[in-house]
């Protein structure tokens, strides 16, 4: 809701520029010419480049052919990149929940006063400083089969090494857990601010009407984060669906395209096939998909949060 | 030009410039550089993959020609390997910024041939100095679009201790690899390496096995696959055979190029490129290891795969003859450079014979003579597969050693794929014809 | 398990029993193990990573893995240093990453200011197009975007680095977020005093957001610090690349040095790391702020 600001005291006439209308407008307009500016140039250009491209042929090294809607025609009858989209949302339906899980866990564990808590907080937080392609180098040697450090601790409990990356069974497995070990302090410091920002009179008065613990963290403490939790929720999700980097490093898609997600996929046809027409057609198909299902959550969460 | 023309006529000025200029321009003329004019400065970029290996030798080489031409500079480039062919040359290319002088793989030397980036090259080469095979790789309808300038054949590595004190002899045939793998694994040492990992390093170690079972990917006319064979099928199923049962592992946390797995005693065997004489001298001296050739199946012929880059020169670039310039000095008229980059710096063979005299004193010493005499001799060049035929036989051995398919499922599923490719597929021939 | 920490007054003695006041010794056990749980398997592959930086070559990749290097080798940190211009690239992405957060804090509080207080036609539609932008995967604008960067005649220059990541819709999300929560009164007591909009905006708005700028500011410097692909495709010349590439030029083409990989990583994330240590209040406070709250 924009400020409604009062008339100035003044009523002598002005000239047009002046007047509260005209200053919200040119102050408006022109705050946002910078960001505007910007995104229209590197994003929104780029955007309608790729669309461009994807009605053409084109190989990156050569000239561009125009071939109308045949990317978009042979994209409905593509069955990998069917397969990548479910892969990518097995993968999103996976990691998101546990992501909202365990940086909530972690956020509650940091504010109950421990000691250490600064210490912990950045600890929790470190793995969010190196990137995931650094993040990634580590854990493929942590996951190492069969004598990397993770089948060393399963080993002390009797669980035998496991092919985490050597198998069409557990690489997503893998991968998730490299994603969700590095951006789960992200989650974590934005649900500590959430929960900081809760009255401690709530639970006070709560535990004067005999709440347990688990009634309290029900009653008030979800609730109150709701905000906090559809941002974080949004956030992971277009995240998720946008996952390249530990697919690159750890299994480049493998094995036998177990972790192929859709990004990867479009990846590996404009950059390894050549083929930027009908990746650019592939990613306006995803960038569709990804608007659909952000308005979606949104939807959902909008309403729940009127309750 | 100067502009004293006056009263319509040549001032004795002009007339001198004029005639200057001409003639250094007809001096000129005589060597493969155009002359530019006074200060026309030319910097041409050469782009490869970052090898922090090998790229000082290469730093040095160009600073040597920088030095001796000053109006020509050479820029050199490297990048991350991982995403130079992929994510570099491309974007770069597409934007008409690509570099002037670069290196190209096997695999993506047809696209580029096929976009008509790739100068020819055949004035730089002597063809009757190199190996007709090496000459061949590069041609499309007899003209060469790229330089060879190495050739790393692939051979078995093997662990004297270890095959010693189990008494297994160095597998020669398939049914004794199987044994000797199979009886090799034990506790955290698995019997064999190879390589797991889809990409062209994986398909590059694996045609061996294909070629010495009589198998091909691509039929003789490169519009068809000829994976539907019972050989090639075998192939496949060889590969799966030792994953699938655990005599290799799925998954090694760096490419199998990488002699270390051996070096440190993770695997009894490696199949492995010639590189790996250095890797293990440098990394691993007190290791014992031994060299055979590729193990055939019964009744098969021994051969073998050779890879190398090739340096392509772009034909889009605005100073092709000075690329072709510094290349041709580089790769044959350089006196030192060359020879460094057979076998003092590295072990590469190269495909101009007269390197690899001069670098007798070394390649006929063992490790290297035994891959000079016994390997080098049985070696094919690596094909110029394009990515969505490696990708289609990645994917039949992808199937065969984690999703359980066998080896004719593999093959059948490879060879619909190239198909379905080969159907749409306008350009130079896949089998470079001989 | 209560969620804040108690600062209410004392329980009456019916309730006293149950945990309130400290908690029981148990309780509490429970809880440092799983902290103690959490900061092994968050903090460990760090502590893994910074101990293979001063492995040798062989040992990195040794199998069963080491967790104390058998003999230190700080000559790694030389190597790093030594063996490719690293120094330069920190220094490349400090002036990157530095230059974008301050630019890009500007300019999305204007931005975020003019959609939050100011009233003008198609604002809100404005911002739906903002938030769109952040939807596509960047692999899907390389392409096009460094077509544009050089027809700009950027490629391989600062600006060419810095300009194209400096818009992003993230800022102006959240700075938009807290603006909406920060009462009128402020503002309106300035107006009437005749204070032009941007007056009201430099004086008033702005030095209010230093908490969330300080939060955003984490977060885009990191974001900025660990970016990789974007510098890959818009530099050329190595004078001008940046940590995450420098990183890279120990993957060699046969092997790959991984000690330095992970000595040069380190380097990289300790700049990071010391900024986060320090300004991690500011920052759960500026978070705080954002009025993400219910």
């Amino acid at each position: 809701m924009a400020a409604s600001v009062p008339t100035a005291a003044s009523r002598r006439p002005q000239p047009w520029w002046r007047t509260q209308r005209a200053q919200q407008w040119l102050v408006g307009y022109a705050f946002l010419v910078p960001d505007v500016l910007g995104l229209a140039v590197f994003i929104a250009l780029p955007i309608l480049g790729a669309v461009f491209i994807s009605f053409h042929e084109w190989t990156g090294i050569g000239e561009r052919h125009w071939n109308g809607l045949s990317n978009y025609a042979t994209l409905v009858h593509d069955a990998a990149f069917l397969e990548s989209l479910k892969i990518t949302a097995i993968y999103t339906f996976t990691f998101v929940p546990l992501l909202y899980v365990i940086a909530l866990a972690l956020a509650l564990l940091v504010n109950q006063g421990l000691k250490l808590t600064g210490f912990l907080r950045s600890a929790f937080f470190a793995p969010y400083m190196v990137s995931l392609v650094v993040a990634s180098v580590i854990w493929s040697f942590m996951l190492e089969d069969p004598a990397g450090v993770i089948n060393s601790v399963i080993g002390w409990l009797g669980i035998p090494p496991q092919p985490w990356l050597g198998s069409t069974r557990l690489a997503l497995t893998s991968v998730i857990l490299v994603t969700l070990w590095q951006s789960v302090g992200y989650s974590m410091i934005i649900f500590l601010a959430g929960l900081q920002d809760i009255p401690a009179v709530y639970y006070e008065a709560a535990r004067i009407d005999g709440a347990g613990a688990f009634r309290r963290f029900r009653y008030i403490t979800l609730p109150l984060l709701n905000r906090t939790s559809v941002f974080v929720l949004l956030i992971s999700f277009i995240g998720a669906f946008q996952l390249f980097d530990p697919i690159f490093v750890m299994t480049k898609g493998g094995p036998a395209d177990a972790t192929t997600t859709a990004v990867y996929y479009i990846y590996r046809q404009a950059f390894q096939f050549l083929q930027l027409g009908y990746a650019s057609a592939l990613s306006v198909a995803l960038f569709a998909i990804i608007l659909v299902f952000s308005l979606l959550q949104l939807r959902v969460f909008r309403d729940r949060a009127d309750e | 030009m100067a502009k004293q023309v006056k009263n319509g006529g040549l001032t004795r000025r002009t007339f001198m410039v004029r005639s200057l200029a001409t003639g250094a321009s007809v001096a000129a003329l005589g060597s493969p550089l155009r002359a530019f004019g006074a200060g026309g400065k030319v910097t041409l970029q050469f782009w490869k993959f970052a090898a922090e290996n090998d790229d000082p030798v290469i730093r040095d080489a160009v600073k040597r020609w920088n030095d001796a031409h000053p109006d020509i500079q050479v820029n050199f480039q490297t990048f991350p390997p991982d995403q130079y062919h992929g994510t570099k040359l491309t974007t770069a290319f597409a934007a008409k910024r690509g570099p002037d002088i670069f290196w190209i793989s096997p695999g993506a030397f047809i696209n580029y041939v096929n976009n008509g980036v790739a100068a020819p090259v055949d004035d730089i080469v002597d063809k009757s100095a190199y190996n007709p095979a090496s000459i061949a790789a590069v041609s499309v309808k007899g003209k060469m679009y790229a330089l060879p300038f190495e050739m790393e054949p692939v051979a078995l590595y093997y662990r004297k201790d270890v095959l010693g004190k189990a008494g297994i002899q160095p597998p020669g045939t398939w049914d004794e690899l199987l044994a000797a793998a199979k009886e090799l694994t034990a506790g955290q040492q698995k019997g064999i390496v190879i390589e797991p990992a889809p990409g062209p390093y994986q398909n590059f170690t694996w045609y061996p096995f294909l070629w010495s079972a009589g198998g091909e990917v691509v039929d003789a006319t490169s519009r068809k696959s000829a994976l539907r064979s019972p050989q090639a099928a075998s192939a496949f199923d060889l590969w799966g055979k030792l994953v699938r049962q655990g005599y290799a592992p799925g998954r090694v946390p760096t490419l199998t190029a990488d002699s270390g797995p051996l070096g440190r005693g993770e695997t009894a065997m490696q199949v492995c490129g010639f590189w790996a004489i250095a890797q293990l001298k440098a990394n691993f001296p007190s290791v014992e290891y031994g060299i055979v050739r590729i193990p055939t199946p019964a009744g098969g012929k021994p051969v073998t795969v050779y890879g190398g880059w090739t340096q392509m020169i772009n034909a889009l670039g605005k100073a092709v003859p000075q690329a072709e310039a510094f290349t041709k000095w580089l790769w044959t008229e350089d006196k030192t450079f060359p020879q460094e980059w057979a076998c003092r710096h590295n072990s590469k063979f190269s495909p101009n014979n007269a390197i690899n005299e001069q670098c007798a004193d070394v390649f006929d010493t063992p490790p290297y003579s035994i891959f000079k005499n016994e390997i080098l001799p049985t070696a094919r060049a690596e094909p110029r597969y394009p990515d969505q035929v490696v990708k289609a036989v990645g994917d039949g051995l992808q199937a065969a050693m984690f999703s359980g398919k066998s080896g004719e499922e593999a093959a059948a599923l490879a060879a619909g794929k190239i198909d379905a490719y080969l159907s749409t597929y306008k350009g130079a021939p896949l089998n470079p014809s001989t | 398990m209560s969620s804040a920490p108690s600062r209410a007054p004392r329980e009456r003695p019916r309730r006293a029993r149950r945990a309130r006041r400290g908690r029981s010794w148990a309780d509490r056990l429970v809880l440092y193990v799983l902290a103690a749980i959490s900061f092994v398997v968050l903090a460990g592959p760090l502590l893994w990573m910074l101990s293979s930086s001063l492995k040798g070559p062989g040992e990195v990749l040794a199998s069963p893995p080491t967790l104390f290097p058998h003999e230190v080798r700080w000559q790694n940190y030389r190597d790093v240093f030594g063996q490719v211009p690293f120094a330069r690239y920190m220094l490349n992405s400090l002036l990157v990453a530095g230059v974008v957060t301050v630019l890009a804090l500007l300019f999305h509080s204007m931005a975020a200011y003019s959609l939050a207080r100011l009233r003008f036609p198609g604002r809100d539609r404005i911002f739906l197009g903002i938030l769109m932008t952040l939807m596509v995967p960047f692999t899907v604008i390389t392409v096009p975007l460094f077509i544009i960067v050089d027809w700009l005649g950027w490629v391989d220059s600062y600006l060419g680095l810095i300009v194209p990541m400096i818009p992003h819709a993230f800022g102006i999300f959240l700075l938009r977020q807290f603006y909406l929560s920060i009462p009128l009164e402020l503002e309106e007591a300035a107006i009437m005093d005749g204070a032009s909009l941007v007056g009201v905006y430099w004086h008033i708005v702005l030095p209010l957001s230093r908490p969330v700028l300080a939060a955003l500011a984490v977060f885009f410097f990191l974001a900025n610090w660990n970016n990789f692909l974007w510098p890959l495709i818009v530099t050329q010349d190595e004078a001008r690349w940046v940590v995450q590439l420098g990183i890279q030029r120990f993957t060699g083409e046969h092997a790959t040095a991984y000690n330095l990989i992970m000595a040069a990583s380190t380097c990289a994330a300790l700049p990071t790391l010391i900024l986060f240590f320090v300004l991690q209040k500011r920052l759960v406070e500026g978070v705080k702020l954002t009025g993400l709250k219910g």
